[in-house]
Parts: structure tokens; sequence; C-alpha cells
């Protein structure tokens, strides 16, 4: 009952002209920079932040969500087509999906894929409304040992579990929260690392940061790849239509790829490549002739896509439940809402329940949009793909520089973010994730404050956090994940130095 | 030659340099008791970290093979200055001077573009960004040069 309530309520929220507007373009965005393979869904989302200052904070959501699952629909065009991923969670739709295309069978992939990626989306929505507010509910009696724990678990994990490398990705988190202490200091009123500018007293901008790492250096280093693809590929609707037996195979597959995709999407440092990768081996373990996987197989695309698009929504479970973003995607979207004055957390449901189910209607009506974007659009898709990134690229750089000058309508923020991107540029030519700098930055406060709270409530014994029983599993499950990573990295180390040699 | 991993010699070493100056930097704030925490607190403990991860970081670098480092100063260089000089002609020349600028300087990054489009693309992006920011969503900026 609650939920159909909640429904109706959203259902008035969504369908509002203004979010209505803002969840097309939001969808569209995502469509273009998933088919593109040099523009990324954190650059997006970075680039579009300034533009949530000057709408309503439900309309800002359902505009960055809809870029964020839009990108998963559009993602797979690239992958089917050039054999080039649009987006990190379609490269495994490039496995199978590019066979087809070879095989002239690129439209049944294209319909499939998006066929697969609705039902993943409205399925993984399904768990997302009927997870949140349980979670929700359970972390009511959270105190903030609690809190710490839980956000230092998702912080390790997201550094650890995607990368090779897990001192890299450690030492960026800690960069991040060293990053978010810059400036006044809630508890105290000291203004930190502020080097006597003025400026700095308010701490770096959140989108000042995103812009310089991801925006700047994203440019910089696509600059000269110049990702401007030929695709003599004509796909007429006719070519689409599948078979019965493309149907018959993939509808299984779907769904086992949903359930793959809605759990690995909710937990923290997984998200969707993982989902995706996972979906497929899975697949070709309960396959029958496990041979035909690579060579165009339809369970290779449709499993995969449809665990990558429920990932993307049961993405939202942790942030929007707990307000623990696990991804820096989530990090972006929790920094839209903190701008606007909200803060998510177990309360959230219960105090905006109109933001809430009115985003939860509109991802529905944003995967409704998506599917008329991509079927009997995929013409206009295919031809962006010929845009040289030349042209692209000096349209984002201005985007960028308007959208952080307009956020406080200062010039010193435009040299805030072109230290950033120098910054961002170098981290990225290193191979550091800048993704995890920005989750920490982001979590960065919160995990002071809640430090500080547990301990002033203990009196300073920090036992406080293993004495408690969901803060004790929480830190467990922390320190089972850094030696876990850590014997993976010697083993990769006494591994990698073999080829290597045997190249010189 | 001695095998070793550039990459991760140079990223150890910035995060040693990095956490250690945060350390230094935050000792004139008081660090107060785990029970009423300064203000220092917070970014000591996260200097020693950080330090202490660069150094997991660099050691085993020293012994192993790594990718070639892959720095391209010149797109670098323009992509940031046309930045800086936004940043720097918005206000006295105003939003269509400073975005055809900006754009004009962009496009010295790369090589490909015919002379017509270096004149051709400033334009149409400062329509563009003229239509978008100020008659789109009504953002307050200068249009044109100061005293017009």
């Amino acid at each position: 009952m609650e939920i159909a309530s909640g429904l109706l309520l959203g259902l008035e929220v969504a369908l509002n002209p203004t979010t209505l507007l803002y969840c097309f373009i939001g969808v569209f965005l995502g469509t273009l920079i998933g088919v593109l393979p040099g523009i990324g869904t954190l650059a997006t989302i970075s680039l579009l932040l300034p533009i949530t200052y000057h709408i309503p904070p439900t309309a800002a959501l359902v505009m960055l969500a809809g870029v964020w699952y839009g990108a998963q629909y559009g993602g797979s065009t690239a992958s089917i087509l050039l054999n080039l991923p649009g987006t990190p969670s379609s490269a495994v739709a490039c496995l199978d999906g590019y066979p087809m295309t070879k095989k002239g069978r690129a439209g049944v992939a294209l319909f499939m894929t998006t066929i697969a990626s609705f039902v993943g989306s409205m399925l993984g929505l399904a768990a997302l409304v009927m997870f949140t507010p349980a979670i929700a509910d359970m972390a009511l009696r959270f105190g903030p040992a609690e809190y710490f724990s839980m956000m230092l678990l998702g912080l390790i994990a997201a550094s650890t579990l995607a990368s090779g490398a897990p001192a890299k990705g450690l030492s960026m988190v800690v960069l991040g929260l060293l990053l978010g202490t810059v400036g006044t200091d809630v508890n105290t009123g000291v203004s930190r690392f502020h080097f006597g500018i003025p400026e700095m007293r308010d701490g770096i901008m959140l989108v000042a940061l995103a812009m310089g790492l991801f925006g700047i250096a994203e440019v910089v280093g696509s600059v000269r790849r110049n990702p401007g693809a030929e695709t003599k590929q004509k796909i007429t609707l006719r070519s689409m239509l599948p078979t019965r037996a493309d149907v018959t195979d993939s509808t299984l597959p779907m769904l086992r790829g949903t359930a793959i995709g809605s759990f690995f999407g909710a937990l923290p440092g997984t998200g969707t490549s993982i989902a995706a990768f996972m979906a497929y081996a899975a697949e070709k373990r309960v396959a029958r002739d496990p041979s035909r996987f690579g060579q165009g197989a339809i369970e290779g695309i449709t499993a995969p896509e449809a665990a990558n698009n429920a990932a993307a929504q049961t993405a939202f479970v942790p942030t929007l439940a707990l307000g623990i973003p696990g991804c820096a995607t989530m990090g972006l979207m929790l920094g839209a809402l903190i701008i606007h004055g909200i803060q998510p957390g177990p309360l959230f449901i219960a105090r905006q329940p109109e933001m809430f189910w009115g985003l939860v209607v509109s991802f529905a009506v944003g995967n409704i949009l998506l599917v008329i974007l991509n079927l009997p659009l995929i013409g206009l898709w295919i031809s962006i793909l010929r845009i040289p990134y030349r042209l692209l690229y000096p349209a984002i750089l201005l985007f960028i520089c308007v959208g952080v000058y307009s956020v406080r309508n200062n010039p010193f923020d435009l040299y805030v973010v072109a230290v950033l991107g120098v910054f961002g540029y170098v981290l990225s030519t290193l191979r550091f994730s800048a993704a995890a700098l920005l989750l920490g930055f982001v979590l960065g406060p919160l995990m002071e404050e809640n430090l500080r709270r547990a301990l002033l409530l203990s009196r300073g014994d920090p036992m406080v956090f293993v004495e408690r029983p969901i803060s004790a599993t929480l830190l467990a499950c922390c320190a089972g994940l850094l030696i876990w990573s850590v014997f993976g990295a010697m083993r990769a180390g006494r591994r990698a130095p073999q080829p290597a040699l045997a190249e010189s | 030659m001695r095998q070793r991993d550039l990459g991760d010699i140079l990223g150890g070493l910035l995060m040693i340099v990095i956490g250690l100056f945060a350390v230094w930097y935050a000792q004139r704030y008081a660090f107060g008791s785990p029970r009423q925490m300064g203000p220092g607190f917070f970014p000591v403990v996260l200097g020693w970290v950080l330090a202490g991860l660069g150094v997991l970081i660099l050691l085993p670098a020293l012994r192993r093979a790594g990718e070639p480092v892959k720095f391209e100063l010149k797109p670098l260089i323009v992509i940031v200055s046309a930045v800086a000089i936004f940043g720097f002609t918005l206000r006295p020349l105003g939003l269509v001077l400073a975005t055809m600028l900006t754009v004009a300087l962009a496009a010295a990054a790369d090589r490909n573009f015919s002379p017509l489009g270096r004149v051709v693309l400033p334009v149409v992006l400062a329509a563009m960004i003229w239509l978008v920011f100020r008659v789109g969503l009504g953002m307050n900026l200068p249009v044109w040069p100061r005293g017009f």
C-alpha cells in the first residue's frame, strides 16, 4: 500500500513538465556520450553540475541520473559497431557484439541490447524500490561509530576492488579525504589549508574539483587521440528484427544478468563494469556450448547489458538509503543534493517523499524514453559516431569555463580548475584513479564528523568501533578486504615481471 | 639495465611529498586528543597514512618493470592556459570575446584544423554558449566588453 501511494506521488512529480524536460535532456545526453567513446559519464556529470545550481533539486538529480543510466544504453552501440566500448561497463558487449556485426547481424544486436537494457533497468528499479526503504529503516539505529565504519568499508572497497594496485587506489582515497579538509572546520571554526587566500576558506568547490579532474584531464588526454570513427554500417529497422530463437535464448540470461547486476550494483566499489563481467562469466559457465561465446552468441550481449543497467539502478540504493555513495558518479549525485542543502540518509524517504518517489518514477519514464531514443533513432547515434573529437573538445572546454564561473561569479574558481586540471592530468598519466579521489573528497567531511562524534560519545575510547557489533562486523570486512587485496597484489607482482623480461 | 617502474616511483614520491607536507603544514592547528579532537587531528593522521601508502607504492616499483609514462606537455599547456585566459578576460571583455579567444587558443592543440575551421568554430561556439547560458538558463554573465 505504501508503495502504491508512493508511486502515485512520484507520478505527479515525474510528469511535471520541468522534471520531464530535464529527464529528457538527461537521457538524451546520456545516450549521446555513451555512444561517443571519448567522453565519459563522470566528465559529463561534472560538466552539468553547475547547471544544477539554477534548477530545482529534483529536476537536477533526475537529469544527472538520466545521464548515468542513459550512458549504459548508448555504451553498447559503439561496442557492437566498432569494437570500441563507449563506456567501460559496455566493454563486455564487444566480445560477442562485434562478431555479430561482422556476421551482418548488427541490427539484431542493437535491438536486443536495448531490450535487455530496458528489462535490466526496470527490474533493477523494482529492487531499488523494495530495498531502499528497508535498508533506511535498519540504518535508523546506526550511530556515528557505525556510520564511520560503513564509510571506511565503502572507501576501501571502492579503491581496492576495481583496480589492480590497491595501494594506489587507497592513496587516492586518502588524498581525497585530505582535500576535503580544506576550508573551515565545522566543529571549531578554524579554517584549514587556506594558504592565506580568502576564497580557499570556503574549501575546494566540488564543481571545480570534478571539472579539473575529469573535464580538463580528459580533454587533454583525448586531444591527440582523435576518436572520430568510420563506420559504414547501415541499420534499417527491418534488419533489427530478432528471430524467435534470439528472443527465447535471451530471456533467462537477461533475468540472470539482472539478478547479478542488481546485487553488485548495490555493493560499494563493484558497480556496473564488474556486474557486466560477472554476468558474462556466469552465462559462459551455464551455457551448454561455451565455445559459442566470442563468436556472436546473443546471451553474450543481453546478459551483461541487463546486468550493467540493473546495477546502474541499484547503485542508488546506498546513496539514497544511507547517504553513502558507492562510486564516484554517485558521489557527484550526493554532491548535487548537498549543494541544494539536502543531506540524504535514513530519514531521506520520510522527509522528502516527493523527491524519492519522483526520482523512482522518473527513472521509469527515462527508461521508456531511452527505448524510444535507441530504437527508431539508432541511425542518428551512428552518424554521431563520425563527429571528430576536434570539433567537440573546444565546446566541452567552454562548457567547463562558463559552468565553473557561473557558480559563484568569481574568476578565481577558473584558476583553481586550471591547477586541478594539471594535477588531474599528472595523476592520470601516472595511472592513479581520480574517481577514488573524488569519492574520498565527498565523504571526507562526513567521515571526520562521525569519527569525532563517535569518539566524543565514548569519551575518547577507540574501542567503541569494535564493541558495537555492526561496526565491528564492518571493520572486519575492511580488514578482510585489505588482506585479500595485499595478497592479490603480491601474487600479481610476482607474476608481472616475467612477460616484461621475455620481451626484452 | 635494471628494470624500474618509473610511473609508480614518481607516483609514490608524489604521495610521500604531499603527505609529509600536510603533516608539516597542519602542525599550526591544534591536534587535540581523541576525545576532543582539534582541527589538526584528521589532516595529520591522513598525512601520515598518505606518506605511508606512498612508500608502499614506491618500494615495489624500484624492482619491477613498468609501462612507460606518456606525458603530453603541449596539449596540457594549451588547454590549461585556455581556461586561465577565459578567467582573465571574461570580466573585462565579456562572454562573446572571451569565448572566441578561448576557442581559438584551444584549437591550437590540434593540428588538423583547417584555417576556415579556426575562424568559424569560435564564432559558432560563442553563439551557442550565449544561447545556452545567457538566454536558456538566464545566467547573469557579462556579454560585451565593459562600457558598452
